[in-house]
C-alpha cells in the first residue's frame, strides 16, 4: 500500500516535471493581437465601456460643491458621480441609503480613501442575452492619490490604466475569488480631478448580506488575486495577507445589519450559481443524456440476448468480425486493441461457460468520441460450440 | 476592459496559453496561429472575461474550442509540414539552475518518454492532462473549462495516469 502511494507520488512528480513548460509567444504575435484592439468594432459594445465613454465625454465640472474640513482636497462621492456625468448615481450618494465613510488607508506610494457607499436602482441594463439577477446595485466611491503628490494620469493620457486597481466588495462567508465584482455583474467608472483618481464601482446589490461582515478590497492587480487576501474557510473571515508583496488594502464597510435580507441573499446566490454554471450544466446534461441513451440501449440488447433474440439485438448493427475462441482453463478470452492504441480501445473480456445462458454470453462496450460522448456500441456475442471452442461475433451499433 | 488591461492579461497569461496551444498542435507555427485566434476571440468577449473570476481558464476554454473547431485544418497542415520535435522548444523548469534532488532523480529519458506517451493519448485524456499538469488547473476548473462533469475529469486523469504508468513499465521502468 505504502509502496503504491510512493510510486503514485513519483508518477505525479514525473508528469509535472515532464509537462511543465516555459514558453512565450513571439513578441510580434502579441503586438499583432493588440493592434486589433482599435480596429475591432465589437469593443465598443461592452457594457462598462458605455459607462466609461460617457464619463470621459463629460466636460470638466466646476468643483463648487467641494466640502470644507479634513477632506477639503477631495470631492465627495456624490460630486465624483456628478463629475462623471451620472446624476442618478450622484442622487444615490445623496439619498437615504448613502453612507459617508472617509476612511483612509495607505500602501506604498498610494493613499486610498473610501469616500462612501450606497445602494441605487440598477441603471445600466445587462446585455440582452443576460438577465439581471438584482434590480438594485451597490455603488462605492474611492479616491486614489499618490503620496508624493504626483498627479494620477487622467483618463485621456496614454499612461492612464498602466497601474491597475482592483476594487471590489467582498462578503464574509463567500469565497472571495468566486464572489467579487467580476462575478457579480460589476463595473467601474474613473475620473481624474486635481491629480486624484476617483473611481465609482458598481455591482449587484450586496446590502442583502448586511448581517455578515462586508469588505471592500483595493489591490493593484487587474483581477482578484488569491495571494493578496486570506479566506478562512471555517469562519468565513477575509483578511489581508500580510506577506503579500503588493497593495492589498481591505476596508470593512459600516453597513446597518438590519438591511440584510436572508431570503433575497439565498435566492441571489442560487441564481448566481445557476447563471455561472449554465453553460457547463447544459453541455453536461447533453452528454449524460446521450450516455443514458447508450446505457438503455445496451441493457435492451443484453436483455434480448438473454432471451436468445440475437436477430433483434443486432438489428441495424454492422458485423465487424467473426472468430473462433478456444477454452483456456475455465474461460474464453477475447482481447482487442485498435490501431491507434488509445486508452479505451484496448480491452480484454473473459467469458465463463458456467455463466452462459442457452450456450450464449455477450458483452457491450461503449465507444466514446473526443467529447466524451458515447457514439456507438461494440457488441460481443459468444456462442459455445460444445467442443471447447466458441464463436465470437463483434458488432458495431450506432447509439440512437 | 481597457486596452491596457487586455495587454496586461496577455502579459500575465500569454505564456501559459501559448504553451497550451503548443501542447495541442505540436509545433510552433500552428501554436502561434491557435494562440492568436484564441486571443482575438478573447478580445471580442473581453466584457465576459472581466466578469469571470478566472480569466486563465476562460482563455484555455477558448483555445480548446478553437482547436476542436479547426482541428482538421491543423491536421491537414501537419501532413504537409512534418511535426518538429517538441523537445527543441521545451524548457524544463529549473533547467538553467542547479537541479533539485527530485529533478536530478528524474532522467531526461524518462521525461521524454512521459511527454511522448502523453502526446499519444487520445484527445479526451490528453487535454485534461495538460490542463492539470501543465496549466495547474484544479479538477473543478478543468470541468468548467471543458464543460464536462468533474467526475469525468477525475476518471479521465486517472485513466491517463494509469495508461502512462503502464507504458513506463513496458519500457522497463519500475513504478
Amino acid at each position: 500500500m505504502r509502496d503504491n502511494r510512493k510510486s503514485d507520488d513519483r508518477l505525479e512528480e514525473l508528469m509535472k516535471a515532464a509537462l511543465t513548460s516555459k514558453m512565450e509567444p513571439d513578441e510580434e504575435v502579441n503586438r499583432r493581437i493588440l493592434r486589433n484592439w482599435k480596429e475591432n468594432p465589437a469593443m465598443g459594445k461592452q457594457r462598462r465601456k458605455t459607462l466609461q465613454i460617457a464619463a470621459a465625454a463629460v466636460a470638466c465640472v466646476m468643483l463648487t460643491g467641494v466640502t470644507v474640513g479634513a477632506t477639503v482636497r477631495y470631492m465627495n462621492a456624490a460630486e465624483a458621480a456628478d463629475a462623471m456625468g451620472n446624476e442618478e448615481i450622484a442622487d444615490a450618494f445623496r439619498g437615504e441609503n448613502a453612507v459617508s465613510i472617509g476612511e483612509v488607508q495607505e500602501w506604498g506610494d498610494y493613499r486610498v480613501t473610501l469616500l462612501g457607499i450606497t445602494t441605487g436602482e440598477k441603471l445600466v441594463q445587462a446585455d440582452l442575452s443576460e438577465e439581471d439577477l438584482t434590480l438594485s446595485s451597490t455603488y462605492a466611491a474611492v479616491a486614489i492619490e499618490r503620496l508624493d503628490q504626483t498627479p494620477m494620469p487622467s483618463t485621456g493620457d496614454d499612461a492612464y490604466g498602466e497601474q491597475n486597481f482592483f476594487i471590489s466588495p467582498l462578503i464574509e462567508g463567500l469565497a472571495p475569488w468566486q464572489y467579487n465584482i467580476a462575478s457579480m455583474d460589476g463595473g467601474y467608472s474613473d475620473k481624474v480631478e486635481n491629480g486624484i483618481l476617483y473611481r465609482i464601482i458598481e455591482c449587484d446589490d450586496v446590502m442583502m448580506f448586511a448581517d455578515r461582515t462586508l469588505y471592500l478590497c483595493v489591490s493593484d492587480t487587474a483581477f482578484y488575486d488569491t495571494n493578496a487576501y486570506n479566506y478562512d474557510d471555517s469562519t468565513g473571515a477575509i483578511s489581508r495577507n500580510e506577506t503579500y508583496d503588493g497593495m492589498n488594502l481591505l476596508f470593512t464597510l459600516p453597513i446597518d445589519p438590519s438591511k440584510a435580507d436572508e431570503a433575497a441573499a439565498e435566492a441571489y446566490l442560487k441564481a448566481l450559481e445557476e447563471s455561472q454554471n449554465a453553460d457547463s450544466e447544459e453541455d453536461a446534461g447533453e452528454i449524460s443524456a446521450l450516455n443514458d441513451t447508450a446505457e438503455e440501449q445496451s441493457s435492451e440488447i443484453l436483455e434480448l440476448l438473454r432471451q436468445g433474440n440475437k436477430e433483434e439485438a443486432t438489428k441495424d448493427a454492422e458485423l465487424l468480425n467473426t472468430e473462433t475462441l478456444t477454452l483456456k482453463d475455465d474461460h474464453y478470452e477475447y482481447s482487442y486493441a485498435t490501431a491507434d492504441e488509445g486508452i479505451e480501445s484496448a480491452g480484454v473480456y473473459y467469458f465463463y461457460p458456467d455463466n452462459f445462458i442457452n450456450g450464449l454470453d455477450a458483452a457491450v462496450d461503449y465507444n466514446f468520441d473526443d467529447e466524451g460522448e458515447v457514439k456507438s456500441l461494440t457488441i460481443m456475442i459468444v456462442q459455445d460450440n460444445g467442443d471447447n471452442t466458441a464463436t465470437l461475433e463483434v458488432w458495431k451499433k450506432a447509439v440512437s | 476592459m481597457t486596452r491596457h488591461e487586455f495587454a496586461e492579461l496577455i502579459e500575465e497569461e500569454g505564456g501559459n496559453i501559448y504553451a497550451f496551444c503548443y501542447h495541442l498542435t505540436g509545433n510552433r507555427e500552428d501554436a502561434e496561429e491557435l494562440y492568436q485566434e484564441t486571443m482575438l476571440k478573447a478580445m471580442e468577449r473581453c466584457g465576459k472575461i472581466e466578469r469571470m473570476g478566472n480569466p486563465k481558464s476562460y482563455l484555455l476554454g477558448i483555445a480548446v474550442g478553437n482547436w476542436k473547431n479547426q482541428k482538421k485544418k491543423y491536421a491537414r497542415r501537419q501532413r504537409i509540414a512534418p511535426k518538429e520535435h517538441m523537445e527543441e522548444d521545451w524548457s524544463f523548469p529549473g533547467a538553467a539552475e542547479e537541479p533539485s534532488p527530485e529533478e536530478a532523480c528524474i532522467s531526461a529519458e524518462l521525461i521524454e518518454l512521459v511527454r511522448m506517451e502523453t502526446a499519444s493519448l487520445k484527445e479526451k485524456y490528453r487535454i485534461p492532462v495538460y490542463l492539470y499538469y501543465s496549466q495547474e488547473l484544479s479538477i473543478e476548473e478543468i470541468a468548467k473549462t471543458l464543460h464536462i462533469p468533474s467526475g469525468t475529469v477525475k476518471s479521465r486523469l486517472y485513466a491517463a495516469r494509469t495508461a502512462i504508468a503502464k507504458k513506463l513499465e513496458e519500457h522497463g521502468y519500475e513504478r
